[in-house]
């Protein structure tokens, strides 16, 4: 990919105490570029998002802004924006102020913030002026024009989280940090939230670096979704990529809900993948104990196929969950909400929607699909 | 609706504060009418029954130079140890909190002031201070500084005295601004760094003093309330000598109520007392409580 400008993280490490959090990190993310950092909580997305910001210091690796090595840089000479998941707005000030105060540390010295004192300095007024018209103006697109005297206790949840969003595209990042910001929010408001966001960040048109543990959104809003596990990127690709070719078991059970199924296999000496003694379609180098992954969309009752018994079931809305049994694994399968119930039925799938993964869990190259 | 059932509870309602309520009305509130009582008598310790004389007393205080002398003394002293110990609290509470190690041990040992027996250390200070053999004198000898008699001089009595309250008081201060800025969400001082706020008294200024405020608010009241009270040293050091120049408010009123046995008039001094300490709540609880909640 060459060198990019915007971020880079090469081989960052990181530890608590004994614990490491973070094992040799690698990521880069182009200006302009959304990224979604996706994992489970724990994982240690938010602590490399806090060494991005500068708030944590990497035990080992490097973070590069723009080309230029910001590892060891203070915080607040990154040009880093960050939407924290509780928004943390100063409460004792208004919205307008809260969206300001990037601007004033920039633009105003130590003595022209000064309480009274400041107000008298030359040239504070004019700074103040222009100032409030940056405000304005990333204030009208998000709809805060009319909320700008309040405080933050005056503010929903959903007018914070814009306040937040307007504090850190204020000043035209190059790096723009999101750390959860829809978590506290309810159902209705995450969605309409999410295109906003999605929607600043083209204009801002920064390195855009969404932590989140929630797979809709990553999915949804990112160009590319890095999976991340105990401390290390499994696979960073785009949405597709990581769903429909995922790079080892790990990351096919966390993306998709409910999770996909991965029933025992075999590939006889033929090289042919049996499943429950039946031939699946599917031929691979491999020989011995596979593991085969199918999608719950991936697999349809059919006339005949493997005889499965049905367990349970969960009616959706706009379609239902068929728990089932072939032979003594389990699998779940999404199906049409009126599909006729019967406690028998036979499924089958394409072999092209079948995933394959080695003994060592990670997949087989392209799953050698070849049609018997 | 059932009627019983409301009743019956509200019996149990009563039944339950009656205790606290007994209390406060025993011990609370019938010797603060009492002492309102007596503030307008002339009531001498063995002298029944006290005559009515209206404002006499109050009247007497305004004239009475010692009663001025010494309510200009608390004055004096509140305005010394009132705001040092409240900004030495949180300059240690700061600086405490900032130290990567030996926090424990700087919180117990400013904070040993606070659970030790005022009276008992008053013996040590008095030591410490002593013109001749003190080491505070002994330090200043040695850096060519004739020390002054810090105790016993109408000069630096009143500063000694204050020394001390500073000395009992910060370690208390420093508590409460410790648990103040432990409460400080962690997220407000990272979005303050993120933010640009890169030298600690950016930081400071963003977050920590304004989120700070209603610890603050309630430590300058108990400063306020704990340095009018000062009696213990006074008592002890120098029973508010030498002339009168450790004179405190709450001293005179003791020695004129347990010395002199003006019962009356001691309790005028009480009522001068009580009114200053409840314009202080009431700035409080009425002014300053707003300005520094954000809720």
């Amino acid at each position: 990919m060459g060198p990019v400008n915007g971020l880079e993280l090469h081989g960052i490490g990181k530890a608590f105490g004994q614990t490491q959090v973070l094992h040799e990190v690698d990521l880069a993310v182009r200006p302009g570029e959304f990224v979604a950092l996706l994992g489970p909580s724990g994982c240690g997305k938010s602590t490399l998002m806090r060494i991005v910001a500068g708030i944590e210091t990497a035990d080992r690796g490097t973070v590069r802004i723009g080309g230029a090595d910001v590892t060891r840089a203070h915080a607040a000479t990154r040009n880093v924006a960050m939407v924290f998941q509780n928004y943390a707005l100063y409460p004792h000030l208004t919205a307008a102020q809260n969206i300001a105060v990037p601007l004033a540390m920039r633009r105003l010295s130590a003595w022209q913030r000064a309480p009274l004192l400041g107000a008298l300095l030359p040239g504070t007024r004019a700074v103040r002026r222009t100032m409030m018209e940056d405000v304005a103006r990333v204030a009208e697109p998000l709809g805060l024009t009319p909320l700008l005297a309040r405080k933050p206790a005056q503010l929903s949840g959903g007018q914070r989280q814009r306040v937040a969003l307007a504090r850190a595209v204020v000043r035209d990042p190059s790096v723009f940090l999101l750390d959860e910001p829809l978590s506290n929010l309810d159902a209705a408001l995450r969605s309409t939230t999410r295109r906003e966001i999605v929607e600043i960040h083209r204009r801002t048109g920064a390195a855009t670096l969404y932590v989140t543990h929630d797979q809709a959104e990553a999915l949804t809003m990112a160009d590319r979704v890095a999976v991340m596990l105990a401390g290390r990127i499994l696979q960073c690709g785009t949405p597709r990529e990581v769903y429909e070719q995922p790079a080892d078991l790990r990351v096919a059970r966390f993306l998709g809900d409910p999770a996909i199924n991965l029933l025992e296999a075999e590939a006889g000496e033929d090289g042919a993948v049996r499943l429950e003694g039946r031939a699946t379609g599917l031929m691979t180098r491999q020989r011995g104990p596979l593991t085969l992954g199918i999608r719950p969309e991936a697999l349809e009752a059919a006339p005949e196929g493997w005889p499965a018994t049905v367990t349970a079931r969960e009616y959706l809305g706009e379609a239902q969950l068929l728990h089932a049994r072939i032979g003594a694994q389990p699998v779940i399968l999404r199906v049409p909400p009126g599909l006729a119930e019967a406690p028998q039925m036979h499924l089958r799938f394409d072999p092209r929607d079948a995933l394959l993964f080695g003994a060592d869990g990670m997949r087989l190259p392209a799953a050698e699909a070849l049609h018997a | 609706m059932r009627e019983g059932g409301s009743r019956g509870e509200a019996l149990a309602g009563w039944l339950l504060t009656a205790p606290a309520a007994l209390a406060f009305l025993l011990l609370l509130l019938a010797p603060t009418l009492a002492a309102i009582a007596l503030a307008f008598s002339d009531y001498e310790l063995g002298q029944w029954p006290p005559a009515w004389i209206g404002l006499d007393n109050f009247r007497e205080l305004w004239m009475d130079r010692g009663f001025r002398t010494s309510f200009v003394n608390t004055l004096v002293y509140v305005g010394i140890v009132a705001p040092v110990s409240v900004l030495g609290g949180l300059g240690l509470a700061l600086l405490i909190e900032g130290a990567a190690r030996g926090r424990t041990f700087f919180r117990a040992v400013f904070f040993l002031p606070v659970v030790s027996l005022t009276v008992a250390m008053a013996a040590a200070w008095q030591y410490l201070l002593h013109p001749t053999i003190g080491p505070v004198n002994a330090a200043l000898r040695l850096l060519g500084i004739t020390g002054p008699a810090w105790l016993s001089s109408s000069d630096t009595v009143l500063l000694s005295l204050a020394a001390i309250g500073v000395w009992e008081g910060v370690g208390f201060n420093m508590v409460l601004f410790m648990a103040g800025l432990t409460a400080i969400p962690r997220e407000l001082r990272e979005a303050a760094l993120v933010d640009g706020a890169q030298r600690g008294w950016d930081r400071f200024r963003l977050v920590t003093w304004p989120l700070l405020g209603p610890t603050t608010l309630f430590v300058v009241t108990i400063s306020l309330v704990r340095s009018v009270r000062v009696f213990d040293t006074v008592a002890v050091l120098t029973r508010g000598g030498p002339n009168k120049a450790s004179e405190v408010l709450l001293y005179t009123m003791y020695t004129e109520g347990f010395t002199f046995l003006r019962l009356g008039y001691s309790a005028a001094i009480t009522l001068v007392f009580l009114a200053i300490v409840l314009a202080l709540m009431l700035l409080q609880t009425r002014v300053l409580d707003r300005r520094v909640h954000y809720g």
